[in-house]
């Protein structure tokens, strides 16, 4: 017959899309794809609601990543884009928490140059708060590359912050904005 | 030196603290609702489903030891007849088939709000209202608020879409009450499955039933009426629909979708079937608001 609304759905999006949404700019490190990503994960988990809904959370985390990691492939494929151009409807309301990350956002900034699988498993484990297997499943890894990919990410990252003391005002060395 | 876990458990702890003023655009519901509405938006493909045969959806009935009541009614004819589950869904698929003849309005209510939809089969033809509550400090976007720092609003209407033609070409006349605007599309891709059954047509209970098990839970009252409560309980496929039918009709008049695990129903929806007078085909008809600009 016609339409129908599911209300799960919104409910779903209001509840877990902020959390998303930082997931994604921590995996791109771009405010612009970040939202995109969010945009296009939500609506593929809408249109397999019927399988999604009894863990939405994971089925678009599983999207948003495998999303991510298309987007790295074809970045590295085609030349630097530029910029997408800003929805002047919302800036007001959400530059200033980009703009804030961009400031003091260091730790984010230390985790843009990691390699991309290692950058995953950090987000993953530590910010999603994802145990090693899970973090495992959702990426296709073994539980002991996910351990490996960690070891080295946080060796790098202890270096990339070590003289961070203070997150309002240190800045990473040569980090890139 | 703190150890691994303990130092990626602080910088998680930092990410958080870095992104916590990071949100949505305070539109991005608003968004996903009119990019589903123009790639098929939950619309279903059973527009002029074909009406079934009784028999056949008795023979597609899975029934329940625990849930089969059976008790005796007097039939139309005259005869003493069991009223099992076998019994109240042939009545329904019967029932159903004859739903052409009505404007059916459906009212799913949830946590957030409510929707409207009026339905037209006979016409191919829909429409809905969309009330929620606005946020207030998150639409004039004028001020950084997070979601719980912001005040819900008042429920009001939101949006409106009327929908005409049959799968794969139709039409979607869409008017946004927040941004003033409408606009229509053309929908021609294929419209996805629902997660949740549609109990006025009767190959979606076909399907349902196929899908899981369908108990006969007795009779109650709904609403002051008198009706038959079944269940279609589909684990394997996420939900677990009761509905309710008129004891006299056989018309759905209620359902309840419950994810399982869970005590509460997320969604509750109740029908109400309409004769197609021209008053009531009215409610199908959707006219932008003077004043509205064409998106």
């Amino acid at each position: 017959m016609g339409m129908r609304v599911d209300p799960t759905f919104e409910e779903f999006v209001e509840r877990a899309s902020t959390t998303l949404l930082r997931t994604a700019y921590l995996l791109t490190g771009d405010r612009g794809h970040a939202e995109d990503l969010l945009q296009t994960a939500l609506l593929r988990t809408a249109r397999r609601w019927s399988q999604a809904r009894g863990a939405p959370e994971a089925y678009a985390r599983k999207v948003l990543i495998n999303l991510s990691r298309d987007r790295t492939r074809w970045l590295g494929r085609r030349p630097a884009e530029a910029p997408l151009p800003p929805d002047p409807d919302n800036l007001r309301v959400v530059d200033a928490g980009y703009d804030r990350v961009a400031e003091r956002g260091v730790v984010a900034r230390a985790l843009a140059r990691l390699p991309t699988r290692q950058r995953q498993v950090i987000v993953l484990r530590f910010f999603e708060d994802l145990s090693v297997e899970q973090t495992a499943e959702l990426l296709g890894f073994s539980a002991g590359t996910v351990k490996s990919y960690t070891a080295r990410a946080l060796a790098t990252l202890r270096q990339l912050l070590a003289h961070d003391q203070d997150p309002h005002y240190l800045e990473v060395p040569n980090a890139q904005r | 030196m703190p150890s691994d876990e303990q130092y990626g458990r602080y910088l998680g702890l930092r990410l958080h603290d870095e992104l916590e003023e990071v949100h949505p655009a305070p539109d991005l519901l608003r968004r996903l609702r009119r990019l589903r509405a123009r790639r098929a938006w939950a619309v279903r493909a059973a527009i002029g489903t074909p009406i079934l045969a009784a028999a056949a959806a008795v023979a597609m009935v899975t029934t329940s030891g625990a849930g089969l009541q059976a008790r005796t009614v007097p039939s139309p004819d005259g005869e003493v007849q069991l009223r099992n589950v076998s019994y109240v869904q042939e009545q329904t698929v019967k029932a159903l088939s004859r739903a052409s003849e009505y404007v059916i309005y459906e009212k799913t209510t949830y946590s957030g709000g409510y929707y409207e939809t009026w339905y037209d089969k006979a016409g191919q033809r829909y429409r809905n209202n969309t009330y929620g509550s606005v946020s207030i400090g998150a639409v004039d976007g004028t001020r950084v608020v997070a979601p719980d720092q912001i005040t819900p609003g008042p429920i009001q209407l939101l949006q409106s879409h009327a929908v005409s033609g049959p799968p794969g070409d139709q039409t979607i006349i869409t008017v946004d009450y927040q941004r003033r605007t409408w606009s229509t599309d053309h929908m021609t891709d294929t419209p996805p499955a629902s997660a949740i059954p549609d109990i006025t047509e009767p190959e979606t209970i076909r399907q349902a039933v196929k899908d899981g098990t369908l108990e006969l839970l007795g009779e109650e009252t709904v609403d002051g009426s008198l009706a038959v409560h079944l269940r279609i309980d589909a684990v394997q496929r996420g939900y677990q629909v009761d509905m309710w039918v008129d004891a006299e009709t056989f018309l759905p008049i209620k359902m309840t979708d419950t994810v399982p695990g869970e005590q509460e129903p997320r969604v509750t929806m109740t029908y109400s079937w309409l004769p197609r007078t021209e008053e009531n085909l009215a409610h199908l008809e959707l006219t932008p608001p003077p004043g509205f600009d064409e998106m």
